[in-house]
């Protein structure tokens, strides 16, 4: 079930209804069964996959709470990560491996025949198996209890809001709050509804209009050039936030209202000075499990120079690869760790540059100038993360900079959408901004929360009808449920 | 908070109706904020001479013949060679007609025009589709009607309803704006619904040697049509529309070149599809596709879709034919 979809505004409302209706003792059970009715909606067999990652993962954790012997710890935490890791490498990248395997055997004119699987993947597989896996981690070094009710471990697994593309939640977080007694709050439910409308906003009028024009020049990326491309490009950056920031709006939205709190996912990435900072403020759930997970126990940077390096170029590799079973994703994620290893070596020769030509002196230029190289190196590995082959991203790269700034060239622009629609789809882009300065001003809660009813209900109804009227209607699915 | 409640979405309804009305009335031409913001592309009087047939129907009562579907069905049921055999008809197909859109149509027509039988055009290419393309062209070029609103909300789509909604407020408030129709290049209309080619893509680069008789490989894959529940239900509520009307109806499927049908991987299967439905309801369905015809792929047709003015000659004299045929013999 799409969260944009009449089903969902049906589903939701019956849901909150009855789940506070009921007595406290009855609600974890009727919201696990939603969480499955909400997934099953979408390919009813696969509930199965979740239904064994938590069976094991839950196995797991009790055999290792009972014991403090490491080995046998280890051998139940190994058991999880091959469940988890087996499913998602069966289901997301066997086929990428085989297909790969095959493209280097024929440059020796191997002949391999191994077939591929004609599986879909499942949504939302890499964030549970995440989610999951997380659990059992925390479980091992100890800095959890291993959760003793099945149906609270399992609601933790499946919990719909955040099921098929996060927030990736931690165990430490969510599971305390799955146990605990939840009331009806009034002042929950209107946070919660106006953080899911401004999601569905983001979605729905920014998103879904900035992809078909993405769509258009992407998909045939040989027919077009120079500022089409640029356009698009810029397009597909606030496309794939607007997308997954609107997707982690909703989500935290629907939980809070039922009286849960979901981390917060995204705060203004493009806002960022620098690469670095950039991945704290950008799908910051996946960002910090990758760190606490992966980077760290690979030694952080607490090591040498080189390991340090190494450490940020692997992580961002598999973190690429976590996008996707495709080599676009895997250069994508390499250009990051480039980015990072490059900016920590050139530090010094960059603060000295700074100190050479004083724009240290004017601090808001300086912060502008990082603001707008952060945004235009993320621009230029979207990409590849958007490329449908690393051909077509080479291509797109190559045609990128031939200019054209005639009036056929500029019309030229004009791709998918007409002037009309590219109008609203540049006044949207403009609206989201001067909501996010509002937002990184403080102002935000002054100007709207602070001010009397009917100001704050013209702002709601001017979104609600925005959405209605120029939303984009025709059921896309969120880009990241593909993940 | 039930009356806080109730009065936000009180005036969130009033702003609702005010925006439609205000976004309709608002822009540059027929360009208003609410063609732009349904994403809507069809121009008033443009494309299919669908304000034209709107406008011609209102000539035309007690028919013999109904033609409903598709620009397959106005471009193939010529009604000036069912005139010739004493028939008075009308083609009321317009683009990419889809039986839903077909069905609501019909229910606001049916009793002026009151046919005694009713052909109903199926083409597989409209199966798959939720009918939003029709009812662009029609919200444009059609008079607001309640069953423009029943389709909109059938169709499930924001974009129709609040067209649908838009068109309401302007035919309430009397401001509807009047159009004419635009003449086009390459066809012209004929009364009754008929749409004739008169330029042939003969002999044109791009056209019709490029595109069908050279019979150069199409680039993409045969296309599986996966029909919509909700369309092959809506056949079936015409059919019974029909029925409690006390008319007739068969459904047909216009022939097309055979080389084009290998563009869809399971026409086979629509087309028993469709058999099956007609089996069911108690209706007859021809599938010109399958009954064989003195029409040539090179000299009969237009393009890969459609018959050209030579190939309607052929074909409607063996439909009208068959249809005689089924009265004798009481079908």
């Amino acid at each position: 079930m799409l969260f944009n979809s009449i089903e969902f505004l049906i589903f939701f409302p019956i849901v909150v209804a009855v789940f506070f209706s009921l007595p406290q003792r009855f609600r974890q059970v009727f919201l696990l069964a939603a969480s499955y009715y909400f997934y099953m909606c979408w390919k009813a067999e696969y509930a199965i996959l979740i239904l064994v990652s938590t069976l094991i993962d839950y196995v797991a954790a009790l055999r290792m709470g009972k014991t403090a012997e490491k080995s046998a710890r280890t051998k139940y935490l190994i058991l999880s990560l091959a469940a988890n890791l087996g499913l998602l490498f069966a289901f997301k990248y066997a086929n990428f491996f085989n297909e790969s395997i095959r493209a280097v055997l024929e440059q020796f004119n191997i002949f391999y025949g191994f077939p591929g699987f004609d599986w879909l993947l499942p949504v939302g597989i890499s964030f549970y198996t995440f989610q999951s896996m997380s659990y059992t981690i925390d479980v091992y070094r100890g800095e959890k209890e291993p959760e003793r009710r099945f149906t609270t471990f399992a609601l933790y697994v499946a919990f719909f809001p955040q099921l098929v593309a996060g927030p990736i939640e931690r165990s430490t977080r969510l599971l305390p709050q799955l146990d605990r007694a939840v009331r009806f709050d009034y002042d929950r439910l209107i946070s919660g509804l106006r953080l899911m409308l401004w999601g569905f906003f983001k979605k729905v009028v920014i998103a879904d209009r900035l992809a078909i024009y993405v769509n258009q020049v992407y998909n045939s990326p040989g027919e077009y050039q120079g500022l089409t491309l640029i356009l698009a490009t810029y397009f597909f950056a606030f496309q794939i936030y607007c997308d997954f920031s609107g997707y982690s709006d909703i989500a935290i939205g629907t939980a809070r209202i039922m009286g849960y709190d979901l981390m917060l996912n995204f705060r203004q990435p493009y806002f960022s000075q620098s690469i670095a900072e950039f991945w704290k403020r950008w799908h910051i759930s996946l960002s910090t499990w990758f760190k606490d997970y992966l980077y760290i126990p690979l030694g952080g940077n607490r090591v040498s120079k080189p390991r340090w390096y190494f450490n940020l170029l692997a992580v961002f590799l598999v973190s690429g690869l976590w996008h996707g079973a495709n080599w676009t994703f895997v250069l994508w994620g390499f250009l990051h760790g480039f980015y990072l290893v490059f900016s920590i070596w050139t530090q010094k020769a960059r603060e000295a540059l700074a100190g050479l030509v004083k724009i240290d002196r004017f601090p808001l230029l300086q912060r502008g100038l990082k603001i707008f190289l952060t945004f235009h190196l993320v621009c230029f590995s979207w990409v590849f993360f958007r490329a449908n082959s690393v051909a077509d991203a080479f291509l797109i790269l190559g045609n990128l900079l031939r200019l054209d700034f005639s009036p056929a060239g500029l019309a030229a622009i004009n791709v998918a959408l007409g002037w009309g629609e590219l109008l609203i789809a540049l006044g949207s882009i403009l609206l989201l901004e001067v909501f996010h300065l509002l937002e990184r001003a403080g102002k935000l809660r002054t100007l709207v929360l602070g001010q009397p009813r009917m100001f704050r209900w013209a702002i709601y109804y001017a979104l609600i009808l925005g959405i209605v009227f120029f939303g984009v209607f025709n059921h896309t699915e969120f880009i990241y449920f593909q993940f | 908070m039930i009356r806080k409640t109730a009065l936000f979405l009180a005036v969130l309804g009033g702003l609702y109706f005010l925006s439609a009305f205000v976004f309709s009335t608002v822009g540059v031409g027929d360009q208003t904020l609410m063609k732009i913001a349904a994403r809507n592309p069809v121009a008033p009087g443009g494309f299919g001479f669908t304000l034209q047939r709107f406008q011609d129907i209102q000539n035309y009562r007690n028919l013999d013949i109904l033609f409903l579907g598709s620009s397959h069905c106005y471009r193939t049921f010529d009604t000036r060679i069912y005139a010739e055999h004493g028939l008075e008809t009308f083609n009321m197909g317009t683009t990419g007609q889809t039986p839903l859109n077909t069905y609501y149509l019909l229910k606001r027509y049916f009793a002026a025009l009151n046919p005694k039988l009713v052909v109903f055009d199926l083409n597989y290419r409209v199966i798959d589709r939720d009918g939003l393309e029709c009812f662009y062209d029609l919200s444009q070029n059609v008079s607001y009607s309640p069953e423009m609103m029943e389709m909109a909300l059938a169709i499930g789509s924001p974009h129709a309803v609040n067209l649908a909604v838009s068109k309401w407020m302007l035919h309430l408030s009397g401001l509807a704006p009047q159009f004419t129709q635009k003449p086009d290049e390459d066809e012209r209309y004929i009364p009754g619904g008929y749409v004739e080619f008169t330029r042939s893509l003969a002999g044109e680069e791009s056209g019709y040697e490029a595109r069908f008789v050279d019979q150069k490989p199409r680039k993409s894959p045969a296309r599986t049509v996966v029909p919509r529940e909700e369309q092959l239900q809506a056949i079936r509520d015409v059919i019974r529309l029909v029925k409690e009307n006390n008319a007739r109806i068969i459904l047909a499927t216009k022939p097309e070149p055979p080389q084009n049908l290998g563009a869809i991987a399971n026409y086979e299967k629509i087309s028993r599809t469709f058999a099956e439905i007609a089996r069911e309801e108690g209706v007859v369905y021809y599938d010109f596709n399958k009954i064989p015809l003195p029409l040539d792929p090179y000299a009969h047709f237009h393009d890969r879709e459609y018959l050209n003015p030579a190939g309607v000659e052929i074909f409607n004299p063996v439909l009208i034919e068959m249809l005689y045929q089924d009265v004798r013999s009481g079908k």
